[in-house]
């Protein structure tokens, strides 16, 4: 049975609308007109045990939205959630003792009390066992390296060591499902791979299903098997990266760097996408042209230095997504 | 109950740290208290009847006023009021106990240890050197004791009522302006109730606000004998449950509200 299940869940919004100018102001206190928009429209998918997903789609899609109404602190206007059997919204209490969050630019440790007595706090507003919860603290903070930060401030801790703590303070009543809602943000390289590689371990070897919502394509790229994108409310795409690759295109690039400079040469199969003094970079179809075959042909024509071959960037696919759906609904 | 316990310890701890705002405090009080009395002492001087609290008595007031300065819900605790504003609060519902009761207990920490950490030097301070004497008897000193407690229910809840209230608001400044004067005017800090006019006074007896200054600290000083002290202590304590009350009233409308709007 699936973990999370999510069918036809929709959240309408209701926006005061203002006229301009100072008398619109004036109007607005005695009549006020009400615009309805759909953060979330008709949104279905569903989550197995294991599961990690990540949840994508431009600023505005609805993705909070959801994640808000998957945790239970927004009442869907339509539609049904189902997680681990339970309604998150009227069931609240009970539903989020099973879930753990990590809001990216929010904290849920005490600004001001050293880590540990944020743990120590949580263990008993989870009513965690003693002896689960020293067992639990003790694998978290060996698979987050936090040894040496559990007797600091929160405050005084980098981002990216407060993002790692933020993921152990979220685990620590062992919660079967995590959100993680742009977990990544603003953190440097170093922490970013950190908790990429922390958040795939505990996926494999604690079996937490997450659902992941990010603006960060690696973190998608590195962590994901599963994508969904959401543009507009609207669920867009659903499946792997590949699948998602190939919904946009599939052709593919290929780099050739000159020994020489030479005028451009048309090769068949190719198209030229770019070409300078010592580079040339040709599109094509993996399909139609197979890359040896289009790379004996170009050896015959061009003076070739290096060759590279790279599929596009996942994040020039997704920005292709967003605009094209954009540019649909306007 | 552990949940809340734990809370409530966690938000002691974390006051503690803030020594450098206690000692600040610490002086600004001494200070105030000395003007305070300076001006009353004038005032009594050339006071043409008999006032209806005596001069010793006053200045024992004024002195437990200043030491329980930092007690008063003049605003909701400052991470409160942020979580509040923001619409962050929905975050904090991501926990399986009561949302309020975490307040209270915030609110209550935080209402027992800020007096405590720069009103036991004022205390010492102000008995050494500066005119305030003992508890007027010992029933006196053991019902101001009980009614302490009164003060710390009711200080928290109200501070919680003032955080809630600025979920619907979008500037808190207001509110706060507002919160201050009147905690300082009806509880009596300002202007003790005997000394106000007769329907005044009156008003200020119905309303919770007595509760945090006027019945403690004149039973303390025995403006209120032993004897009459029950009913004052009944209105103290009554208040502080009918305000939990309409506190858990207000949050969960508020919550209801984003809820069902969004933040």
């Amino acid at each position: 049975m699936s973990q999370i299940l999510v069918e036809n869940l929709s959240k309408r919004f209701r926006i005061s609308e203002r006229s301009s100018g100072p008398w619109g102001s004036v109007r607005g206190l005695f009549s006020r007109k009400y615009k309805e928009i759909a953060a979330v429209d008709d949104l279905s998918f569903s989550i197995e045990p294991g599961e990690l997903v990540g949840y994508i789609g431009p600023n505005g899609a609805g993705k909070s939205t959801t994640i808000k109404m998957l945790s239970g602190i927004l009442t869907p206007s339509s539609g049904k959630c189902e997680i681990l059997g339970l309604d998150p919204s009227r069931q609240r209490r009970q539903h989020v003792a099973n879930i753990g969050a990590v809001f990216g630019q929010r904290t849920q440790l005490w600004w001001d009390l050293p880590v540990e007595e944020s743990f120590q706090l949580l263990r008993d507003i989870y009513s965690i066992p003693h002896e689960r919860y020293l067992s639990n603290r003790s694998s978290l903070v060996e698979i987050l390296q936090l040894t040496n930060y559990l007797s600091t401030p929160v405050r005084q801790l980098s981002l990216g060591w407060r993002m790692r703590c933020e993921l152990a303070a979220a685990l620590l009543h062992e919660p079967p499902i995590l959100f993680l809602d742009e977990p990544t943000i603003g953190l440097d390289a170093v922490s970013k791979l950190a908790l990429r590689d922390h958040v795939k371990q505990l996926n494999r070897e604690r079996g937490v299903t997450v659902l992941l919502t990010t603006h960060d394509m690696d973190d998608i790229a590195s962590l994901c098997s599963r994508i969904m994108v959401i543009a507009e409310g609207k669920s867009i795409f659903d499946g792997t990266i590949e699948q998602l690759r190939r919904s946009v295109s599939n052709n593919r690039r290929l780099t050739v760097d000159l020994k020489k400079t030479i005028d451009p040469v048309e090769v068949e199969g190719a198209k030229i996408i770019e070409w300078l003094p010592h580079q040339a970079v040709f599109e094509y179809n993996p399909d139609k042209t197979s890359t040896p075959e289009l790379i004996q042909k170009i050896a015959t024509v061009l003076p070739i230095l290096d060759l590279k071959v790279e599929n596009p960037e996942i994040e020039k696919i997704i920005a292709r997504i967003y605009r094209e759906q954009t540019s649909l609904s306007l | 109950m552990r949940p809340f316990l734990s809370v409530l310890a966690a938000r002691f701890r974390m006051q503690l740290q803030y020594r450098a705002a206690a000692m600040a405090g610490l002086i600004t009080q001494v200070f105030f208290g000395l003007i305070i009395i300076m001006i009353y002492g004038a005032y009594y001087e050339n006071a043409s009847e008999t006032p209806p609290i005596a001069y010793d008595q006053l200045v024992s007031f004024v002195w437990l006023s200043q030491i329980l300065f930092a007690m008063m819900p003049w605003t909701g605790a400052p991470e409160l009021n942020a979580l509040a504003r923001s619409g962050d609060i929905c975050f904090e519902m991501l926990r399986p106990v009561s949302l309020y009761w975490r307040w209270f207990a915030r609110c209550l920490a935080w209402k027992i240890c800020a007096p405590l950490m720069r009103g036991i030097p004022i205390l010492i301070l102000a008995s050494a050197f500066f005119g305030l004497g003992p508890p007027a008897s010992l029933a006196s000193g053991l019902l101001f004791s009980f009614s302490l407690i009164g003060i710390a229910l009711l200080a928290a809840s109200i501070s919680v009522i003032w955080s809630i209230a600025l979920m619907w608001t979008v500037v808190g400044e207001g509110i706060r302006n507002l919160t201050w004067f009147v905690v300082g005017f009806f509880s009596g800090m300002m202007l003790p109730l005997p000394l106000m006019s007769v329907w005044l006074r009156t008003v200020c007896e119905y309303l919770p606000f007595r509760g945090l200054v006027d019945t403690p600290y004149r039973i303390y000083v025995g403006s209120i004998l032993p004897e009459e002290s029950l009913l004052p202590i009944l209105i103290q304590f009554g208040w502080a449950f009918a305000l939990i009350v309409l506190g858990q009233t207000m949050l969960k409308m508020g919550e209801h509200r984003l809820v069902v709007q969004g933040g």
